[in-house]
């Protein structure tokens, strides 16, 4: 035990040598180059990012943008189990969909954050925008969860006559936890590239996105930076607070932890 | 009503597994098919369980039968706890009653006192008495089991017997019961069907009029049973 708790802080530690490394470049690198509006030094950065928290419209533009975010990550996770359990479960469902996901998959984003801009109101574009890049992550995570679905078990229950619909709830979904969950937590980080990414062409009224445009379009590099930052930290907050959840309703219900 | 196989017909791949099979089996009673590995036992159960349709020939079965299976492996759901996974095939029994019926048949396995372990918290012959509970805790009149005692050590398994037939003999429900194991027929059956290999032929059937309490592997009949049984089978 202690053995691999030494070995867990010896890891975070190179962390640190790393988050060291990468100021310490930066530094040197705005020194070299000496010309703020290309590469600000990083106390430059930190005191903008500062100045943008403490600004009193702050949480608008954040909570704005973790609002499309979610929505379109939870229309998304639903729609994905949903149809994903469709077409585990027939194979026609499965062929239907499979030109859809397929273009889904291979569209630029750009195209996508195109067109949206074309059919839709501007604060709902980074929504969409954000459920078609994820979507296809969820479902075929759920796909592929069905097809390791221990297939004993759905023989055990068809033969006492459980229904699919009960069989749905206490053999596909506990055995697609973990394929959920991964599936979730890999689009998380793909939501926000792509809300942001959307919020910088759509402009909407507050949002992240907006507000890296703004900052752009005022050549004011180190806000830029800041709210990048900004964004990076919601990421791995939302996913680390998505993991508690998911391990949090596991426990309680399968009384166990998963593969 | 017995379950009447006629004349039953089944390829599986240009295989044939049976080939105008006629088998009776009676009514609360145990029937022990015997017979080597992969000849087509499980097969049967399947046929009988209407999971596969013979290519040709009948089933005839009671008008009202209703089947429970023990498996070769305890196929118990891993998220669900001991009485959990009892619970679960009970659907058509009113909430009430069922709480009882679980305790009952946990109770018969001597397992109440692990109602609220999970399968992986169980050793492996703890998880087959969960799975026969279930099996008898689900109102069927005909058991099928295929191979349950596979893979246990000899106490386990003689101590499974003892336990099997305390549960079985409250209702005396049909059971058709597959295995290669000649100790295992014949200590469980009542009817001992010897099938040969593929395409399965019924080489012999014997009846074990032993009863029940007195059958051991010391016992004259048995012994006489057994060797005849070897005889056959070598």
């Amino acid at each position: 035990m202690n053995k691999v708790k030494g070995r867990t802080n010896k890891g975070s530690w190179f962390s640190l040598v790393s988050i060291t490394l990468i100021l310490i470049i930066w530094k040197f690198a705005s020194l070299i180059i000496d010309a703020d509006i290309i590469l600000p030094p990083p106390e430059i950065v930190i005191k903008s990012l500062i100045n943008i928290i403490t600004k009193k419209n702050f949480s608008d533009r954040v909570l704005n943008t973790l609002f499309r975010g979610l929505a379109g990550f939870t229309i998304s996770y639903i729609s994905g189990i949903i149809l994903g359990l469709c077409s585990g479960l027939s194979s026609r469902c499965k062929f239907l969909l499979q030109p859809i996901t397929s273009i889904i998959r291979s569209t630029p984003v750009i195209s996508i954050i195109l067109l949206a801009l074309i059919w839709f109101k501007n604060s709902n574009v980074p929504i969409f925008v954000g459920f078609l890049m994820s979507f296809p992550i969820i479902y075929g995570n759920v796909v592929e969860g069905i097809s390791t679905v221990d297939k004993v078990l759905l023989e055990m229950a068809n033969i006492y006559k459980i229904k699919l619909k009960t069989q749905i709830i206490s053999i596909y979904l506990p055995s697609l936890v973990p394929f959920i969950l991964a599936g979730a937590s890999l689009s998380l980080g793909v939501v926000w590239k792509s809300v942001i990414a959307a919020e910088v062409l759509s402009q909407p009224k507050w949002g992240i996105g907006t507000s890296l445009n703004e900052a752009k379009s005022f050549l004011i590099t180190e806000e830029v930076l800041a709210w990048t930052f900004i964004a990076i930290l919601l990421s791995v907050l939302t996913e680390h607070l998505f993991r508690l959840i998911h391990y949090l309703i596991q426990g309680k219900n399968y009384g166990h932890s998963f593969k | 009503m017995d379950i009447h196989l006629s004349n039953i017909n089944f390829k599986y791949n240009n295989l044939i597994i049976f080939d105008g099979l006629n088998l009776n089996i009676p009514k609360g009673k145990v029937t022990a098919i015997l017979g080597p590995s992969g000849c087509g036992k499980t097969t049967l159960l399947n046929l009988i369980s209407g999971v596969i349709k013979p290519d040709s020939g009948t089933i005839d079965y009671p008008e009202t039968q209703i089947l429970s299976y023990i498996f070769q492996e305890p196929r118990l759901l891993p998220w669900k706890n001991v009485s959990e996974n009892i619970n679960y095939v009970l659907g058509n029994i009113s909430r009430d009653k069922r709480d009882e019926r679980i305790h009952h048949y946990l109770e018969k396995m001597e397992l109440v006192k692990f109602s609220n372990y999970y399968p992986r918290e169980l050793s492996g012959g703890m998880k087959q008495r969960v799975s026969i509970a279930r099996a008898f805790a689900y109102p069927s009149n005909t058991i099928l089991m295929d191979e349950p005692f596979k893979g246990l050590d000899l106490n386990l398994k003689l101590n499974l017997f003892k336990l099997f037939d305390e549960i079985w003999k409250e209702d005396q429900r049909t059971a058709i019961f597959v295995t290669h194991d000649i100790h295992e027929a014949l200590l469980l059956g009542d009817q001992i069907v010897v099938f040969s290999n593929r395409p399965v032929k019924i080489r012999r059937k014997f009846d074990n009029t032993t009863p029940y309490n007195e059958r051991t592997l010391q016992n004259s009949s048995i012994l006489q049973l057994e060797k005849e049984l070897y005889t056959l089978l070598s």
